[in-house]
């Protein structure tokens, strides 16, 4: 016993070290989106002052062979052994995989609405300004030992607040099943009754059925990629229309390029999802030259707003959306002009909690 | 380095492993010097001449007193070898303690020293003075060689965080000790479960205790799922490195003393210490309390020593009042056991023993792990009532919930029922399938603890700052 132990642990250490030495380094991680550490600067001073070796770990944790084998290995042995209700915070909930939000920061609520009628208060008297607060996937998870957030008194609180603008009520019009599975957003294809409502309080005129689907199969949310649970992939599906043709899309990101509603090169790249108008940004507008009604809408934003926002140009002549999480709201003055434009903050409660990050 | 980490498992030991068995045998101990001079450079690359210097007094000193024995140079010798090791604890490591309250108290402006604390200063000084004592009691021969005697002190399964190794333990593996299979194989094992226990059990209880003692909804649920989890956080971190540098120590051929035996099934507090870092213990008992008179001097004198020395045992483990405190209140607990206490415990059923031993212990740690007076009461308010909290709220039971499992696991792994059902396998069940299980064990945990380790953002050792 002690000499086959003896030879299974020399060959283990000595095939992950060998192992570990050969394999190429490799420069990013997907399922963390980060690039991986290089091998660090190895000098006299830096061997002296330790950044060597706290760099050499660093690089050894993220070097290592068949990395991604071993945190699944660590994930399963949590979940299904010790059987901890998550893992890095994230659960599984009828095949749905959910970040649990941590605690509910009631503070960060009041600064969210506070925040909000700032920018309200921009607006002249004649905008119509609306807003929807997107529930986060725990909203509809049935099993109160997940739930941290009190959503009946957000929403509550929030509905106070904002009772000067119209609500657009997301929360009862979506399900669990409207959301991807290893995602944190909503599907694009199930935001029919959402496009509808819209259409109504915001007296707007959108046919959902014009719409044709384009499938993708090879969709890993951030989710699926960071719980290490090898979750199958999913279908990412995107609507086009002939009403999307004749845009044109300026993200600030990349002024001086061409960008489109939906950037297909994306697909298969770190974050699928970012197929929507390109992904995150501080300032996309979407010009549409077949509208002449002269309305524009500005819809301040996060992420969900990249895929419902294509489902609403037709409507309008412009499209403009803010993240303020990318840029200040002071500087806003600079690249845009307050009047008389419909106006639609559109929010999920992840972010609303976290709402210091909206500057 | 610490031996959870990938430097040192997958980089330095199979390296070292290598380079050691290939060495011819009067070059063992040579390696060996060279491996741990290393091993201490990488996490500490100036105190290295501290180890070394440290090394080489207790080597010059040792020799002059067994030149001198019974004479007056002798006990020089000891005074000035006495005198450096603990000048250089004391300069490192308690500095700023006593200027910050020389400042306080008097009024005076010292500025503070600010010194990085030596990695396994505590442990090194201790083995080093521990060697020149045992040779000035003539209970160890002076080694001649100063490579041997480097190699005891630097030793890098033991360096940083003890067992703390008296010299006459492994005085005669210094220069004849055995390699084998079995011994390779007993060390493999007893890594591989200390590895376990800290990286699984202690690092996953720490998250949960920190987590809890700092929830933004507390409850006293959360207050004492926190002191719970610190308790068994702080055995199965320290035991686990102890288990570790007993199997490395194996695995090269030497024979370390144990270091834990099943502390929390004791029931007393004085059981409990004899069980619980015991090569601490017996140092102080060698080297403090027997010198002083220990028990043979009557009541008054016995009372002091123990106190004397649960104060000093307070401030081996750090420069802080909290760490006073913690030697204060287990000292008092084991003089009042002296005085009547184990008695009554004696005609009392053991269960009220034992949760009196916990209660205590858990209550201790929570001393142990507050750095200051108005964190430990805040955290006794908690838990016994005193901050008007909810019995529970949501998070915590989401926590307890979560961490059920791993909370029985680790309370039965705290007993000796693990080791002796395995034993009872062992011996009962059939031999070949034991033999296949028990490989598979091994080899399965090391591989799920290198999984938790390419996962970890929280791994922390403890004793490190000792």
């Amino acid at each position: 016993m002690n000499k086959k132990l003896t030879y299974i642990f020399m060959f283990i250490l000595t095939f992950v070290c060998l192992g570990n030495i050969i394999s190429e380094d490799l420069s990013l991680s997907l399922s963390e989106r980060r690039p991986l550490e290089s091998f660090p600067d190895l000098t006299i001073e830096t061997v002296l002052n330790g950044d060597f070796m706290e760099d050499f770990e660093a690089y050894a944790l993220d070097q290592f062979m068949y990395r991604d084998t071993f945190k699944s290995l660590k994930t399963y042995v949590e979940l299904y052994i010790f059987g901890k209700n998550d893992v890095n915070g994230l659960y599984v909930y009828k095949e749905f995989l959910i970040k649990r939000i941590e605690d509910y920061r009631e503070n960060n609520i009041d600064y969210f609405t506070n925040y909000i009628h700032k920018l309200g208060d921009k607006f002249s008297e004649e905008s119509k300004i609306y807003y929807m607060i997107i529930p986060d996937k725990n909203y509809y998870v049935e099993d109160d030992q997940y739930r941290t957030i009190d959503y009946k008194a957000l929403f509550e609180k929030i509905n106070r607040s904002f009772h000067d603008y119209r609500n657009i009520n997301a929360s009862d019009l979506l399900t669990l099943e409207d959301y991807y599975k290893t995602d944190t957003h909503w599907r694009q294809e199930s935001l029919e009754h959402l496009v509808l409502e819209m259409s109504e309080v915001m007296s707007i005129d959108i046919n959902f059925n014009q719409y044709e689907e384009h499938e993708y199969n090879g969709f890993l949310g951030v989710y699926g990629m960071q719980s290490a649970l090898n979750s199958p992939s999913e279908s990412l599906i995107y609507l086009t229309a002939d009403s999307m043709q004749n845009v044109i899309v300026t993200n600030y990101n990349s002024p001086n390029s061409e960008s489109l509603v939906y950037e297909l090169d994306k697909l298969g790249e770190m974050d699928s999802y970012d197929v929507f108008l390109g992904g995150a940004s501080p300032l996309i507008t979407i010009e549409n030259k077949n509208n002449t009604n002269g309305k524009e809408l500005i819809i301040f934003r996060d992420s969900f707003g990249s895929s419902l926002a294509p489902l609403l140009i037709e409507s309008y002549g412009k499209i403009t959306l803010i993240d303020t999480r990318y840029m200040p709201s002071a500087l806003l003055d600079e690249y845009m002009e307050f009047s008389n434009q419909d106006v639609l903050f559109m929010y999920n409660t992840e972010v609303i909690n976290n709402s210091q990050s909206l500057r | 380095m610490v031996f959870s980490s990938m430097t040192f498992l997958f980089y330095f030991l199979p390296i070292m492993l290598l380079l050691y068995y290939v060495t011819p045998k009067k070059l063992k101990n040579l390696t060996l010097l060279v491996g741990s001079l290393i091993f201490y450079f990488a996490g500490e690359p100036i105190y290295i001449g501290l180890l070394i210097f440290s090394t080489v007094v207790d080597y010059s000193h040792s020799l002059v007193i067994s030149r001198n024995r019974g004479g007056v140079k002798a006990k020089l010798a000891l005074i000035s070898s006495i005198t450096i090791n603990l000048s250089m604890l004391i300069f490192f490591k308690y500095s700023d303690f006593l200027i910050y309250n020389l400042n306080r108290f008097v009024g005076s402006d010292f500025k503070l020293l600010e010194l990085s604390l030596p990695i396994g200063i505590s442990f090194f000084t201790f083995q080093t003075m521990s060697y020149t004592i045992d040779v000035y009691r003539d209970e160890a021969k002076p080694q001649r060689s100063l490579v041997d005697l480097a190699t005891y002190v630097s030793l890098f399964p033991q360096l940083i965080a003890g067992p703390i190794i008296r010299y006459k333990t492994i005085a005669n593996e210094l220069n004849e000790r055995v390699h084998s299979y079995e011994l390779f194989g007993y060390g493999v094992k007893r890594f591989i479960i200390g590895l376990g226990k800290k990286v699984i059990m202690a690092n996953t209880l720490g998250e949960l205790a920190v987590t809890m003692k700092y929830s933004t909804n507390p409850s006293l649920l959360s207050f004492w799922l926190s002191a719970i989890a610190f308790a068994l956080q702080i055995y199965y971190d320290f035991s686990g490195y102890s288990d570790m540098a007993i199997g490395l120590g194996r695995m090269f051929g030497f024979h370390f003393q144990e270091n834990f035996n099943y502390p929390y099934i004791s029931k007393s507090i004085s059981e409990f210490w004899n069980r619980w870092h015991m090569s601490l213990g017996q140092w102080f008992k060698d080297y403090v309390y027997i010198p002083l008179g220990g028990n043979k001097k009557g009541k008054l004198m016995w009372i002091r020593n123990i106190a004397l020395v649960w104060i000093l045992t307070g401030f081996w483990h750090g420069a802080s009042w909290n760490f006073l405190l913690w030697g204060g209140v287990l000292g008092s607990c084991i003089i009042l056991e002296k005085l009547f206490l184990l008695k009554l415990l004696g005609r009392l059923p053991d269960l009220i023993s034992h949760v009196y031993v916990l209660l205590i212990i858990i209550l201790s740690f929570v001393i142990f792990n507050n750095e200051n007076l108005s964190e430990i009461s805040k955290s006794f308010l908690g838990m016994f009532g005193g901050l008007a909290l909810p019995l529970m709220t949501n998070e915590a039971l989401y926590y307890g919930q979560s961490h059920i499992i791993m909370l029985v696991v680790a309370c039965i792994g705290a007993t000796p029922f693990m080791t002796k059902a395995l034993a009872l396998l062992r011996n009962r069940g059939p031999y070949k399938i034991v033999e296949y299980v028990s490989l598979a064990f091994y080899s399965g945990l090391f591989l799920i603890v290198t999984g938790y380790l390419v996962d970890s953002s929280f791994n922390p050792f403890l004793y490190f700052r000792f």
